[in-house]
């Protein structure tokens, strides 16, 4: 049943997915040709990664598709994979962009491989965070999940604060993991981000499968 | 064909159970409540959308686990408001669910669609509620689900489509001996429907009876009398204005036994609508 999950998640994206990319090549051909450098395009496309995710969520009605996929014979895993999945194809066609623009119009560009994929584990490792704030919803008490999302928005405004854009990729202290820099330089960071992603995950799993918001 | 056990859920304001319930194969169960009764919480129980906190559900043979889910395909459901995907049209929406159904038809399907008079070109956004409501019952019952679940499914049908949808039930049942269970207030769309009836107030069963038990045991009973009468045994409602007395009695034999013991001649039993009798049920519950 995964697969015919998967099917009509990508179904269900495809509109969007097409529109990102579409998005993307525009920003690429227009930035490159103005002669932008490769840390501006990446900070414009995360932009619009986020702005078309967000959009892709509310259009195809996240909440209401779940309670339909809590009818059908899937698992509540299996929702859970396929959907992050799609993020993951979302992040890859992102990644794909940044590589080739590097390739095509700022083949001299001080950021390194190293610190692009640091810079794409940021992506997921903000939206499990945000995800497991929705999740929360299903528990009790209630101030459980504002307090989370409370804290999340406080750690982002300190960030904010302390001048540290949250697209821009390269710090003094190392490279921005969202929400927070972390210290150290490429290797440390990616070392850290990779372990607290998957912690993420797993603790996004654990709640996901727990909660009620209409499938177990 | 479903067997509920002991199940429970509690809410901070609400608590479901324990409720135990049994649907055989091939029969079809009407479960009556009013609004709040914790008619969709029993469904989302049974669907496992909600968690329940102690005991157990049986679909077939199969216990009805998050773990294995394939128990949901020997079900079809209707909630009160069945998700859809709202951008796609009726026929895309189909053909997406069709996927995780081996047993699906789509000419079965087609043709409930056009018993039912959808049009499934349509976007689902541009559908009127009947119109989803319709689309979600072609979806519960393309599959030839040999369990189905419906909970209010006639919201905003009109009396034509609530006809044609009770033709489809028989059929199903007929056909394939689909066991329903079917939740609703208005138990007149039922009524030529169900063998039997659950009565569900405040989270709890209250009464399970066979229909046409409760048609023969409950009746309406009038007679002349002077004086009064007090006792009567069975009596779940009485109006008296002396000389006149209506009574309702779910045992009517026992009812009218006991008045002619009293030497009260002429009385006249008239049989009640099971729309009265489940009004009589769910008054004296709460």
């Amino acid at each position: 049943m995964f697969k015919q999950l998967l099917i009509t998640e990508i179904d269900a994206s495809k509109t969007f997915l097409t529109l990102w990319l579409l998005a993307v090549t525009v920003l690429l051909l227009f930035m490159g040709y103005s002669g932008s450098e490769l840390g501006q395009f990446i900070a414009a496309s995360t932009v619009i990664f986020w702005i078309m995710l967000i959009g892709c969520a509310i259009v195809s009605g996240e909440e209401k598709r779940l309670r339909l996929y809590a009818q059908l014979p899937v698992t509540a895993g299996m929702v859970f994979a396929a959907t992050w999945i799609m993020v993951i194809c979302w992040i890859a066609a992102l990644v794909a962009a940044w590589t080739m623009y590097g390739l095509l119009f700022d083949p001299t560009s001080d950021i390194s491989a190293e610190e692009m994929g640091s810079q794409a584990i940021g992506l997921p490792l903000l939206l499990v965070l945000i995800t497991i704030g929705f999740d929360l919803h299903a528990f009790r008490p209630a101030f459980i999940q504002w307090l989370y999302l409370g804290t999340l928005a406080g750690l982002l405004a300190v960030a904010i604060h302390r001048d540290l854009p949250l697209a821009e990729l390269q710090q003094a202290g190392g490279i921005h993991i969202y929400p927070l820099p972390l210290p150290g330089g490429v290797a440390q960071t990616t070392a850290l981000s990779v372990p607290l992603l998957l912690g993420l995950l797993a603790v996004n799993y654990y709640i996901y499968v727990r909660s009620d918001h209409y499938i177990r | 064909m479903l067997r509920v056990n002991e199940l429970r859920r509690h809410y901070r304001k609400f608590d479901l159970g324990p409720l135990s319930l049994k649907v055989e194969p091939g029969c079809a169960m009407g479960l009556v409540g009013a609004n709040g009764a914790g008619k969709t919480t029993l469904f989302r129980c049974i669907m496992g959308s909600v968690r329940s906190q102690h005991g157990e559900v049986w679909v077939g043979e199969q216990e009805a686990t998050a773990i294995d889910p394939g128990w949901r395909q020997d079900i079809g459901y209707v909630g009160d408001a069945t998700p859809l995907f709202d951008g796609w049209t009726g026929a895309r929406n189909l053909g997406a669910l069709s996927r995780f159904y081996p047993n699906w038809s789509a000419e079965r399907a087609t043709a409930m669609a056009e018993r039912l008079n959808l049009d499934l070109t349509q976007r689902v956004r541009h559908y009127s509620t009947g119109q989803r409501s319709k689309l979600a019952i072609v979806l519960a019952l393309s599959h030839a689900p040999k369990l189905l679940l419906l909970d209010e499914p006639t919201a905003g049908l009109d009396a034509l489509s609530q006809d044609v949808f009770l033709e489809l039930l028989f059929d199903a049942m007929a056909v394939e001996g689909t066991a329903l269970l079917y939740a609703t207030h208005h138990i007149s769309e039922i009524a030529q429907l169900v063998d039997r009836l659950a009565f569900i107030h405040e989270g709890r069963l209250v009464r399970e009876e066979i229909k046409e038990d409760l048609t023969q045991a409950w009746r309406q009973i009038s007679f002349r009398h002077e004086g009064e009468l007090n006792d009567i045994p069975h009596v779940v409602a009485s109006r008296q204005q002396s000389p006149y007395f209506e009574l309702v009695s779910d045992d009517a034999d026992a009812t009218l036994d006991y008045l002619r013991q009293q030497g009260i001649s002429g009385c006249e039993s008239s049989r009640m609508t099971m729309e009265r009798i489940a009004i009589e049920i769910l008054k004296r519950s709460a």
